[in-house]
This record gives structure tokens, sequence and C-alpha cells, in this order.
């Protein structure tokens, strides 16, 4: 896959409060395969907008999103390739909180073409991945910040997808556990050939990314002090 | 992890948000099986004991608001006698009274040795004769209520009766009445020659043919089935609509109560679906995990709401201004009536907030947080 292209969006606009305001003002954008790229710019810029289009969350006034050189046209699809290809973490884990931290990574997996014992190896190897086995049993509610994160994390990783979008993984988190969460990203965009695609204000993440994709007032470009796609 | 299993843990966890559902429906459940049993009980208690002492025919004036208001000489019962298939005839005096503590009562007044008397199963003592004056049977629940026993006097009309016998039965009606002979009730209550109806016991094998011979023979009178008395008459006819009425109500007011829990319970986790849906499950299966919610809430109120229901009829037909009027009636159809509403509406309650859930993008709750 290396050379390809993981995500290509093409003329995305997406504005709110009756056209008031555009999030997404015709934006183009490309996430090379196994390649990481960091989203960044400032508060109301459309970051988190894009992430959202860029994984069929959002519906889009125009423009196309295709995903591994497909172009999803409908709901069904989209969460066909949300489950199979496209991991998410959110800034806000959004763990569900009437579930254990394992039942919250295997109901990922829910749908798939694994057997039951195979989606429990695989929770647990996720766990252990994420240094998370210790908690595996803990509601949500009881876990830290950081804990909570890494969780998120296995989550999005739980059918091995080609492809992940992480929204401001490390937002909420203080400076050890960010650390963690990142690192913890970046070794596995690494091992498993992530492609990799980071929301963030924080330049120290952003830098540890490939590429840099500044958005600004809903239109965006890659840093061209970074190399471009 | 199975759905159904993923569907029970989130039920277990949002208990108080569940119970506040289930005791919504509960309510709705209850009241509807509540109303519905003692509307219905209304019409049939009188119904069934007119069936219970054997009575196919009732003869009566052809206008009547009720059989209490009905008068006809009670000479009709030898005329209508006569008529081939008739097995047997006795003219029958009703009349409401008021007892020394305020209740009122049935009295049910037929000739000594007239058939329906056979009806009534001696508990205690003996049946008027044509020797006595002024003695009455109680039905048993009457006289638990009076605490009367044998040789005890009772006032009725005003005068003393002697308490000579008391009697059980199916009918509710027939178990809180006092029976009397004829002569002493039409004397106190100055209905000489008049009764309320005449009670006709047909040849089973003659019954159609036998209705429209008496049809025939009394055209100027009511001439009908006890099973189409409810329609016959002003009261039965409004006693009908009431419950036509009551139904309706109970049930919309149902429908609305579920409908509007149900949805608020989905709508409240939004967040859960879009997050569901960002994982990459579709929107079957998200729905199904609500409608699996959706049916055990549903299934286990209404059961609890069906319970609380009778319990509720029973209650208010135990009201000391009304027991012995109304036996709620609260068969296995009312109860599955009431189970299939609590489910069905459980179900379409969830079915379209958990449709309109799903269709909205899961950004747009995502962002909202």
């Amino acid at each position: 896959m290396n050379g390809d292209i993981a995500l290509a969006a093409h003329g995305l606009r997406r504005s709110f409060h009756q056209g008031r305001v555009r999030a997404l003002d015709g934006v183009d954008f490309q996430l090379p395969a196994q390649a990481s790229v960091a989203i960044t710019g400032a508060s109301g810029s459309g970051k988190t907008t894009l992430l959202y289009a860029l994984s069929g969350l959002l519906e889009l006034d125009a423009g196309t999103v295709s995903v591994e050189g497909h172009s999803p046209k409908t709901p069904a699809h989209w969460a066909d390739l949300r489950r199979d290809r496209i991991g998410l973490v959110f800034q806000d884990d959004w763990l569900l909180p009437a579930l254990s931290v394992a039942q919250n990574i295997e109901i990922a997996m829910h749908n798939t073409h694994r057997t039951a014992a195979e989606r429990q190896a695989r929770t647990r190897e996720l766990l252990q991945l994420v240094n998370a086995e210790a908690f595996a049993e803990r509601r949500p509610n009881e876990l830290s910040g950081g804990e909570r994160q890494r969780v998120a994390v296995a989550r999005g990783l739980a059918n091995a997808p080609a492809i992940l979008l992480a929204d401001e993984p490390t937002g909420e988190l203080d400076q050890a556990n960010s650390t963690h969460i990142a690192d913890l990203l970046f070794d596995l965009q690494r091992s498993q050939g992530l492609s990799l695609v980071i929301v963030t204000h924080e330049h120290t993440l952003a830098r540890r990314c490939a590429l840099q994709f500044v958005m600004q007032d809903g239109r965006g470009a890659f840093d061209p002090d970074k190399a471009a796609p | 992890m199975r759905l159904v299993l993923i569907a029970l843990r989130n039920l277990a966890y949002w208990q108080p948000r569940n119970l506040g559902a289930m005791a919504g429906i509960l309510i709705a459940i209850a009241s509807l099986v509540a109303l519905v049993g003692l509307a219905r009980g209304v019409q049939d208690t009188l119904l069934n004991a007119l069936d219970m002492r054997g009575t196919d025919v009732l003869i009566t004036e052809a206008g009547a608001l009720d059989l209490i208001s009905s008068i006809v000489p009670d000479s009709l019962a030898q005329d209508a006698a006569q008529i081939t298939g008739v097995d047997a005839t006795a003219p029958e005096l009703t009349r409401l009274t008021t007892l020394e503590d305020g209740r009122s009562v049935v009295v049910v007044a037929w000739p000594v040795d007239s058939y329906p008397w056979d009806s009534l199963t001696l508990a205690q003592g003996r049946l008027p004769t044509a020797q006595d004056a002024q003695t009455v049977v109680l039905g048993q629940a009457l006289a638990d209520r009076l605490s009367a026993n044998i040789g005890d006097t009772i006032t009725l009309f005003h005068e003393p009766f002697e308490v000579i016998g008391t009697v059980t039965a199916t009918a509710l009606l027939s178990r809180s009445a006092a029976y009397a002979r004829i002569g002493d009730v039409q004397a106190l209550t100055f209905r000489q020659g008049q009764a309320t109806s005449i009670n006709i016991r047909t040849e089973r094998a003659h019954r159609t043919a036998t209705l429209q011979t008496l049809r025939a023979g009394f055209p100027d009178l009511s001439v009908e089935t006890t099973d189409a008395l409810g329609d016959s008459y002003l009261f039965g006819r409004i006693a009908n609509v009431l419950a036509l009425a009551i139904s309706t109500v109970a049930v919309v007011s149902a429908v609305l109560v579920i409908f509007n829990t149900m949805s608020t319970s989905v709508t409240a986790r939004r967040g859960e679906i879009a997050i569901l849906s960002a994982v990459g499950w579709n929107r079957p299966h998200i729905v199904a995990m609500l409608l699996i919610e959706g049916s055990v809430i549903s299934m286990i109120a209404g059961g609890l709401g069906i319970l609380a229901g009778i319990l509720l009829a029973t209650g208010v037909a135990a009201h000391p201004q009304i027991v012995g009027f109304v036996d709620p009636v609260i068969n296995a159809g009312l109860v599955a009536w009431a189970f299939a509403v609590s489910l069905g509406v459980g179900l379409l309650g969830t079915l379209v907030p958990a449709l309109r859930a799903v269709r909205r993008p899961p950004a747009e709750v995502l962002r909202g947080r």
C-alpha cells in the first residue's frame, strides 16, 4: 500500500447556521498510505469538521471522500468502512458507560467475521497493547482520563484498521499521559503500518507527524515546510 | 458479545432512567386494565346474575331506561307460560333500597316455588314458603357485610324482615342481593300486581322459535334474550358507550404515555447511538439493540401494570359505596390485549425515535457534547 493514497477528499464544503458559518469551504486533502498527518489550526477553523467528513460521520454540502480508492455513497457503506478500515479516537473518549473496558473494545468487533473466542482473544491482545489489562473489567467512570483514552485507542484499533483518525487524542490529558498516548499512537503507526490523521492544536504532537495540514476559516493546505504528500 | 447481552447490560446500567420509563408504562397499563375491567364489569355483573338463574328471555316494559325502572303486570308470567317452547316463567320485582348503614342493596323478589329460587345454593337456613311473611334470604356477601345470621332481623323498605337463610352464587350481584317473596315487596313498594320483568326459561331446542313467538305474542313489550339486554335499555346503551369511551381514553392515554416515555428514553441516548455508528455499527444493529431494550422494558412494565390494574380494579370494586354492584371483568382476552398494547406501543415508541436517531449524522451529536 505504500505510495498509495489512503484517504482523499476533494472540494469538501459544509456550512452551519443557514450558511453563516462555513466550516469547510472547498477543502482538498490527501493522506498517503502509512503516513501521518497532523491537522492543525485555531479553534473553529474546521479541524474536527474535516475529520468527521473524512470518516463519513458528517453530511457534506458538497465534495467527495474516497477511502483506499472507494467512494462510499451510503451510510451503510460508511459504517462498513468504519468497522473494517477506519479506526476513530475522539477527544472525549466516548466510551459506553454501561460496559466494561473489555466490552467497550469488543463492541467494535460486533458484526464482524470474528467468532466470540476470536473477539475475546483480540480484546486481550489490544488490552495488552495499550497496557490496560489491569482494569479490563472496570467501567469507564472508574478510570482516569489517560486510562480512558488508552481504551479509546484500543477500541479504534479493534478491527485492525488501515487508517486511524484521532481527534485531539491528548487534548484533555496531563503532560505525562499526553506523551504516553502520543508514543502509543506513533509506535502503532510504525509497527502496524497505519495511516494516521491526528487533529491537534499541540505543536509538539503536530511536529511528530510527517505532514501537517493547516486549517484556517474552513480552508486548508499542507504546510510547505513539511514535505507535501 | 451478543446483542441481547449488550442490551441487558444497558438496561441494568441505566436503571434510574429505565425505572422511570417502566413506571410510566406500568401506570398506563394499570389504568387501562382497571378502567376497562370495571367498565365491562358494570354491565356483565347484571347479565351474569340473570344468566346464572337460568333465564333465557326477559319481558320488560318497552323503552324502559333500565331493568329496575320497567313496570309490567305480573300476570304476564301466566300468559307467557302458555306459549309453546316456554319451559318456566317467573315474575320478578327488583328494587333498590337503602339499609340502615346507608349503603344500597338490591332486593330481588319472586313468587315462592318459582324456578329462579333453584339457582340459589343455600348455605344456611331455608328458602321462603307461602306461609312466611316478610322473610328474606341474603346473599352470602351481603350477610357477611351485615354480619347477619339466621333469625336476625334487618330493615328493608322501612319494615323488619327476618333473615331465614343465606345463599351462595357465582354471580357477584346474586351474592350481594337480598331475596324475598314478591308479594311482600309488592305490598311495601306500592306495586301490587306489578313486576319489573318476567323471567322466562325456554326449552333449549326451540329457543329461537320461542323468542319469535313471544315477540309476536307481546308486541308492545320488550322481549329480549338476556345476552342482548345490555343493548336494549338506555342505561345499558349508556354503559356500553361509557365502556367504549373509557376503553378508548385508557388506550389512547396508555399509547401516548408509553410512546413519550420510550421516545424520551431513546432520545437521551443519542450519544451512545452516535458512538456505535462511529465504531462501525450499521443502523439495523443499533435499532435492533434499542428494540430489545424497549421490548424488555415494555414486557416487564406491562406485566406489572396488568397486576397493578387487577389490584386497582379489585380495590375500587370493594369500595363500600359500590361493593356488590360491580365485579371487574379482567379475563385472558383483556390481559392479552393490555400486554399487546404495552409491547406493541413500547416497540413502536422505541422504533420511531430510534430510526430518527440513527438517521441523524453522528457528527451532529458528537460535536454537540
